[in-house]
């Protein structure tokens, strides 16, 4: 029922936030276009969810269906040109990968963490610091622009393993997701750092709002940790869902992610109350896919293909597969034991942010971000086909 | 105590911050007002269950709080953005309606409903209408002045058989009580919708015709409004069969499915001229008589029910003009007693004609009071008509009344029914509980 929830209320701010919606004819085009799309993917659901065979090919297909249908629809519908729509998709698609990004952290209770072997942690640190040097390397000299260059850098560091993990219970795959772990730390300890040296540098200008507003955070999401335990289901569901509405045009405003802000609001949430653990997992498991699907349909509006821009993804892609090799040598030349079952599951959401996040930035620099996206996925296709041999 | 200390803390929080940070420029402000008003809502609603309230009146009271017309909070653009929401709650509330009229339990009693219905119909409109003709000419015009007093007349009677299904469905939902007597007040709330909606259209397309100055009369004026109601007829059976079918075989995340379908139907019905509550109520009442997957589809609509309205709710109410209510409170408070009197008479009339229960006969009344939903859209419909013929004041003036009206009815009636409701547990069992 909260997909349901989820689903609506995005697709309803995403339709009332067309203003011209009765005068533009175009608009009928995309609705159309939504509208027959919503049959046919369930259409391929039935027919490829009804195989074990097919099953394989589902999420990769349904992704590339996705992408071409927000191409199409943007095309056809020619909402490129739309002012508002343009403005408006970026903002929900923020708010989406937010609220995916708070499901999937509500993982991060400390009695999970704290049976995950402590081993884990120094490899993951050591092979993102690595691949964050190189790769800060290498984009400083293809593009002179730090803020391109950290988004480019996330693009290449994130994995789409997550997307994976409730179709399969291989083993092999589970080792990677829960390698994966300690990424976002990690991750939000670069941001945090890239965060504060914007500020000294004066990229971000620093005020009394700005002070406030940080100020703000942990003491709301305090506050959010006590209500979780007076409010009902529904209530609580719809009040962090206002929290996040409330929240990111500021954070956006102020230069600060989104993501990281529920980021935070997930992890206090739920180390301070114990009300809701099922819900939780729940919401993760029914989120994941279909929030996915809907932030690909907005994506595909963004799409714009660039030769040069797809040939760097195309060879940033073989030198992750490279990349990830050597790591997973280090990892499971040391790593003999697999985790323990710690009822955490494996999450990479850096993969959304990045995705975003390029869109954000630059539409040829997005669409090679999904290109890379769709050939790792195939890449990891053949992980879990060879592993499925095994 | 202490949790209502807390509640009203939040609540006060909620509205100083929205005061404080709406000020600010900041891009995406609908969205910070859309959170707001979210935040307002589920505070103001617990307050009111803590009173024994019921939760919708709580959300609509908040909406009124967040309104551009009282403390200004959202500005009118906001709202406006948000529109959308509100014809796709309709959609949802037909579905729910048509859910809730299983044949099983109507054929029962239908056609007590129907002869009740149709007594308040005709006693309310009528005597109405006549009242204040008689009270407006002993008074030589001081309630109702002007030369389209006629109209204003008739429209102010159409607009007394008026009931809204959404807050009776929503009340049933909250307070759980299933049985003969919330049934019966369903019944004869959608009986009167679909008939207000049909005497409406008449009455509009005949003061059309009196303003226009058309001397001939012919049925080709009813042709579009027939067409409007098949036309929304055939449309729910399509979905419903559309829903009937990907429950049965398809399955998956049919929640997401049918909420999302349901908005695509209340917008294009919105463009093409289809009735969304009739195509609701009839796709809901096909799941519900002919479909195998009847419950799976009326859960989806229960749980989905609350997020519906804690946004519908604050939105249908803050769009609401609260200044202009002094202006007509005599004539509204007039209309909202004669409202009463002619329930009573009806249901009592009901009593010994059709031999409904004592229950119902003393009780039925509350269930029958407020008139927010399509009475508002009605009115919109009716001084756009009045304008057209240069008569933007009696238009206006209706619109006003309709305005007042709602709001009055909008926070007596709910708790009203749901004291009634409650009421009723003691008499009758929860036998219709699904």
């Amino acid at each position: 029922m909260f997909l349901a929830f989820l689903y609506f209320y995005y697709f309803i701010l995403f339709s009332c936030q067309i203003r011209d919606i009765h005068y533009n004819n175009n608009m009928k085009y995309f609705f159309l276009i939504v509208f027959i799309s919503l049959i046919a993917v369930y259409l391929l659901t039935y027919i490829l969810m009804n195989q074990k065979k097919r099953k394989r090919y589902y999420f990769f297909i349904s992704e590339v269906f996705f992408l071409t249908l927000g191409y199409l629809a943007a095309r056809f519908g020619n909402i490129a040109s739309n002012h508002n729509f343009m403005n408006y998709k970026q903002i929900l698609s923020i708010m989406l990968i937010s609220f995916i990004v708070f499901i999937i952290s509500l993982q991060y209770r400390y009695k999970f963490i704290k049976r995950l072997s402590k081993r884990l942690f120094p490899i993951s640190f050591t092979s993102i610091v690595v691949s964050v040097l190189i790769m800060f390397l290498v984009f400083g000299l293809i593009k002179h622009n730090f803020s391109i260059n950290i988004f480019m850098l996330f693009v290449f560091l994130s994995g789409s393993s997550f997307t994976f993990v409730s179709f399969t219970k291989s083993r092999y795959i589970r080792h990677i997701v829960y390698a994966g772990l300690f990424s976002p730390i990690i991750y939000t300890g670069i941001y945090l750092i890239y965060f504060i040296s914007s500020i000294l540098f004066g990229n971000i200008p620093f005020n009394n709002t700005i002070f406030i507003f940080i100020i703000s955070i942990p003491i709301f999401t305090l506050l959010m940790g006590y209500l979780t335990i007076i409010l009902k289901k529904t209530e609580w569901i719809l009040f962090v869902f206002a929290s996040l509405l409330i929240f990111i045009p500021f954070s956006t405003h102020y230069g600060i992610l989104p993501m990281f802000i529920a980021f935070l609001f997930a992890i206090i949430i739920t180390n301070m109350t114990e009300k809701y653990p099922d819900m939780y997992y729940n919401m993760f498991i029914n989120t994941e896919k279909p929030a996915y699907f809907l932030l690909l349909l907005i994506a595909g509006t963004y799409l714009r293909f660039d030769l040069i821009i797809l040939i760097l993804f195309i060879a940033l892609l073989l030198f992750k597969v490279l990349f990830s090799t050597i790591f997973f040598g280090i990892l499971f030349g040391n790593y003999r034991k697999a985790p323990s079952a710690s009822g955490i599951s494996g999450f990479e959401f850096i993969g959304f942010f990045s995705l975003l996040l390029a869109g954000l930035i630059d539409q040829a620099l997005f669409t090679g971000a999904v290109v890379f996206m769709l050939l790792s996925q195939i890449v990891q296709s053949g992980v879990m086909y060879a592993d499925d041999i095994n | 105590m202490l949790m209502i200390l807390t509640e009203i803390f939040f609540l006060g929080l909620s509205i100083l911050l929205y005061y404080l940070l709406g000020k600010l420029a900041i891009p995406f402000k609908p969205f910070l007002s859309l959170g707001f008003i979210i935040l307002i809502a589920i505070f103001n609603g617990r307050l009111f269950r803590r009173f024994n309230l019921p939760a919708i009146t709580g959300y609509m009271v908040a909406g009124l709080i967040i309104s551009p017309f009282t403390f200004g909070l959202s500005p009118v653009n906001y709202i406006k953005e948000f529109k959308l929401i509100d014809y796709f709650a309709i959609t949802f509330i037909g579905l729910q309606a048509g859910s809730e009229m299983a044949i099983r339990i109507l054929k029962k009693d239908f056609k007590k409903i129907l002869t009740v219905t149709i007594l308040i119909i005709c006693i309310s409109s009528i005597s109405t209408f006549l009242f204040l003709y008689a009270l407006n000419s002993v008074l030589k015009g001081i309630i109702i002045a002007g030369t389209g007093f006629i109209y204003v007349l008739i429209f102010l009677a159409v607009f007394e058989i008026a009931k809204s299904p959404v807050t009776t469905i929503a009340i049933i939902n909250e307070s759980g009580v299933r049985n003969k007597f919330t049934y019966t007040i369903l019944g004869i709330t959608i009986i009167k919708d679909v008939i207000l909606v049909l005497l409406f259209t008449i009455v509009t397309a005949m003061v059309e015709l009196s303003l226009a100055g058309t001397s001939g009369f012919s049925m080709i004026h009813f042709f579009p409004i027939l067409m409007e109601l098949i036309g929304s007829m055939v449309i729910g059976f399509i979905v419903a069969l559309i829903f009937t079918l990907y429950m049965k075989y398809i399955k998956i995340n049919a929640s997401v499915f049918i909420l999302i379908f349901a908005f695509i139907i209340s917008f294009i019905g919105n463009t093409i001229h289809i009735n969304p509550l009739i195509t609701g109520i009839i796709a809901g009442f096909f799941i519900e008589n002919f479909s195998e997957k009847n419950r799976d589809f009326t859960r989806i609509l229960h749980t989905s029910a609350p997020y519906v309205y804690i946004l519908f709710f604050p939105l249908a109410s803050a769009v609401l003009d609260i200044s202009v209510v002094p202006s007509v409170i005599i004539l509204v408070i007039i209309l909202l007693i004669l409202r009463k009197i002619f329930l009573i008479v009806s249901f009592r009339i009901a009593r010994k004609t059709v031999h409904i229960d004592t229950f119902t006969m003393k009780y039925g009344w509350m269930g029958l009071i407020n008139q927010s939903g399509i009475t508002l859209a009605l009115a919109i419909l009716i001084e756009n008509i009045f304008i057209k013929y240069n008569m933007a004041e009696t238009g206006n003036y209706i619109k006003t009344i309709a305005i007042a009206s709602i709001i009055i009815t909008d926070f007596y009636g709910p708790p009203m029914f749901k004291y009634a409701a409650q009421k009723s547990k003691k008499f009758f069992d929860n036998t219709f509980s699904k």
